[in-house]
């Protein structure tokens, strides 16, 4: 050693410096006597650290403060110190005096020091290293074990689910990806899709999708033909969705794809189905239309050509009476006027008949109808055209119903009609409309205190031509009430009567 | 001054004499021709076809035409006459069986002056021959363009 008075100088400062060193050290350190391996000195963060005073620390062994388990691995500690002046353990438990767990590092030296071998301990808390490593580990556990469960449930579920990165190869595949490949995830995982035999024109579409999708960062929607391992080609529709990072890059896309092929054929099936409806709609309502035209024709030729005998048959019996009433006698005359009169009822007939075939065939047009006003401008008319009649109108207000304004007016005209030319007998003549409950139905009626007639005979009331009374009694073709129920059916709705001799008729009616 | 001239077409024998009967007895008493098809009409109007080379006839004052004809139908009759400039004018009222209405509207698209349904009875028959004799040959001012 050299006595020099700079080599003391030195020494000494060096020693302070050392001393700073030890008192002011945010680790633990401990000197230990090599000999005997007991503990010579310690610094005050170890004080504060294990929170026992100095006594505790001097003249123990390190297994007796808790840094070593016992002696035998105290003893194999110093084995190694022996041997290579250095040992450390990376993670060591030790307990403070209050219980507190810490994890240490600790690392031991030997030096020596006035000739005498000294230990130096130096102790690190490690504790949030560790528990943080710990909690890493266990985080890392977590996200493998969800890693997992997320890869079953995509196995278990029957779409294809797969991801790809920038070069479009494959990351992940589900099972049913697999499947359509016939490979296993590992044959799958780092190969571009294109590689894996495709055909070319599917290829570029797929690829040109998978692009957009990267570039620009939007999802992207598609339907392909696609041919699985037999060889046989189906119809899968597909989705890929971006995974954008904070910088809004995308890295990585994930699709799902389906087959859809069933769905495609039962597609076409019904857009086939539609077409042949359709053509068969058309066929039908062409039918419709030329029958409806053929009637037409026929109605037109009927208006024409059956009343011009008519006529001829009245004109000239008419003229025989005018011009030649002297060559014929009272029997000849009688025979002639009735001649004249049958050809006239011919023509009510006729006129009757087109007018009720033309009701069938003309188009409804809905809207909403007052029938009360309907029946007051009715009742007026008939008043109006026989003014020394008096009757009784007890009219019903607001009832408003939904249907065809004109045929509904032809209707009440007949019903009103009948109710007014049967009560022509009566001097005081009452005629009443409204409506009615009948359970669930609403009933509108048209009442009249006339001539009634037998109920026996009802089910003739509504027949082509049929009457209950002669012409003589009340005049009439028997047409109206025929003409009324086909308008109510056409309402979809449905007709009765009811009547007894001399004491009036109702006729109920729904729509 | 011109006779007063009626011009009849008709294609049917009954309803020509019944007519025929039914302005008599309303003392109508204007000469009367009778045309029994289109094509007969319009050569009487134009001096054609069997009317051609005779002297030239009359016009009419008033025409009462048929819609059924045979050959040429009533409303191309019609037609052709409101085309020629000299039967432009002359009165002409459609008698016929047909109430179709789509006849009633042509015959008005086509330049008729009037419209009236032979009806069955024959008392009202000759009501309207009366009321179109009063009116078409009595009141009603005609023109004859030179």
């Amino acid at each position: 050693m050299n006595n020099s008075p700079d080599s003391i100088e030195d020494l000494r400062i060096s020693e302070i410096r050392y001393r700073r060193l030890f008192e002011s050290a945010r680790d633990g350190i401990l000197i230990l006597d090599f000999e005997t391996r007991k503990i010579t000195d310690v610094n005050p963060y170890t004080l504060e650290f294990l929170g026992y005073p100095r006594e505790y620390f001097l003249g123990k062994e390190l297994w007796e403060i808790g840094l070593l388990k016992d002696e035998e691995e105290s003893a194999a500690a110093f084995r190694e110190l022996q041997e290579n002046h250095y040992v450390r353990y990376e993670d060591l438990p030790l307990e403070n005096r209050n219980g507190e767990k810490w994890e240490v590092e600790v690392v031991s030296n030997v030096y020596t020091e006035n000739n005498r071998q000294v230990i130096q301990c130096n102790i690190r808390d490690i504790t949030s290293r560790f528990k943080a490593e710990e909690k890493l580990e266990r985080l890392n556990r977590e996200i493998e074990r969800q890693a997992v469960a997320f890869k079953t449930l995509l196995s278990s579920i029957s779409d294809m689910t797969f991801t790809f990165d920038r070069e479009l190869r494959f990351r992940y595949a589900n099972q049913s990806v697999e499947v359509l490949y016939g490979k296993k995830l590992e044959e799958l995982i780092g190969k571009n899709f294109a590689d894996l035999t495709y055909p070319e024109d599917l290829t570029a579409k797929i690829r040109q999708n998978l692009q957009q999708v990267f570039e620009t960062g939007e999802s992207v929607k598609g339907e392909t033909l696609f041919p699985d391992t037999t060889g046989e080609i189906g119809f899968y529709e597909y989705i890929f969705n971006p995974v954008v990072s904070a910088d809004g890059t995308v890295e990585i896309v994930v699709g799902s794809a389906r087959e859809i092929t069933e769905r495609k054929r039962t597609e076409e099936t019904i857009r086939k189905l539609n077409e042949t409806l359709e053509l068969r709609v058309a066929e039908r309502t062409a039918e419709l239309k030329a029958a409806n035209k053929e009637l037409e024709a026929f109605s037109y030729s009927v208006s024409h050509d059956l009343r011009a005998p008519l006529r001829a048959i009245d004109g000239f019996s008419r003229a025989l009476l005018e011009d030649h009433a002297e060559q014929l006698d009272e029997t000849g005359q009688n025979y002639l006027s009735r001649v004249c009169a049958a050809s006239t009822h011919m023509a009510q007939l006729i006129e009757d008949l087109l007018n009720l075939s033309r009701l069938s065939r003309s188009e409804m047009r809905p809207a909403s109808v007052n029938m009360s006003n309907l029946v007051r401008e009715i009742a007026e008319m008939m008043q109006e055209g026989e003014p020394e009649r008096t009757v009784k109108f007890t009219i019903e207000d607001d009832v408003i119903v939904m249907g065809d304004e004109r045929l509904l007016r032809i209707a009440l005209q007949n019903l009103l009609g009948n109710a007014w030319k049967f009560t022509s007998k009566r001097v005081q003549a009452e005629i009443v409309f409204g409506q009615l409950q009948n359970g669930e139905k609403t009933e509108y009626f048209v009442r009249d205190n006339g001539a009634g007639f037998d109920m026996a005979y009802a089910d003739k009331l509504f027949g082509v031509f049929q009457r209950l009374h002669t012409v003589k009694e009340f005049d009439g073709t028997g047409i109206g009430l025929v003409t009324v129920q086909r308008i109510i059916h056409r309402h979809g709705g449905f007709i009765r009567a009811e009547s007894k001799v001399g004491e009036g008729a109702a006729f109920y009616f729904t729509l | 001054m011109e006779t007063k001239l009626i011009l009849l077409v008709e294609d049917n024998a009954d309803d020509e004499l019944l007519m025929l009967r039914a302005l008599k007895k309303n003392h109508i008493l204007n000469r009367v021709v009778v045309a029994r098809d289109g094509v007969e009409a319009l050569d009487y109007l134009f001096s054609t076809g069997i009317y051609e080379g005779k002297d030239a006839e009359p016009l009419p004052q008033l025409i009462l035409l048929d819609l059924k004809l045979p050959k040429l139908n009533g409303l191309e009759v019609l037609k052709r006459m409101r085309a020629d400039q000299r039967t432009k004018y002359i009165p002409v009222v459609v008698l016929t069986s047909s109430t179709e209405e789509q006849d009633i509207i042509s015959s008005y698209d086509l330049g008729a002056n009037g419209f009236v349904q032979k009806p069955v009875d024959f008392n009202e028959f000759v009501e309207a021959a009366h009321q179109l004799g009063v009116y078409w040959l009595g009141v009603n001012r005609a023109v004859y363009p030179k």
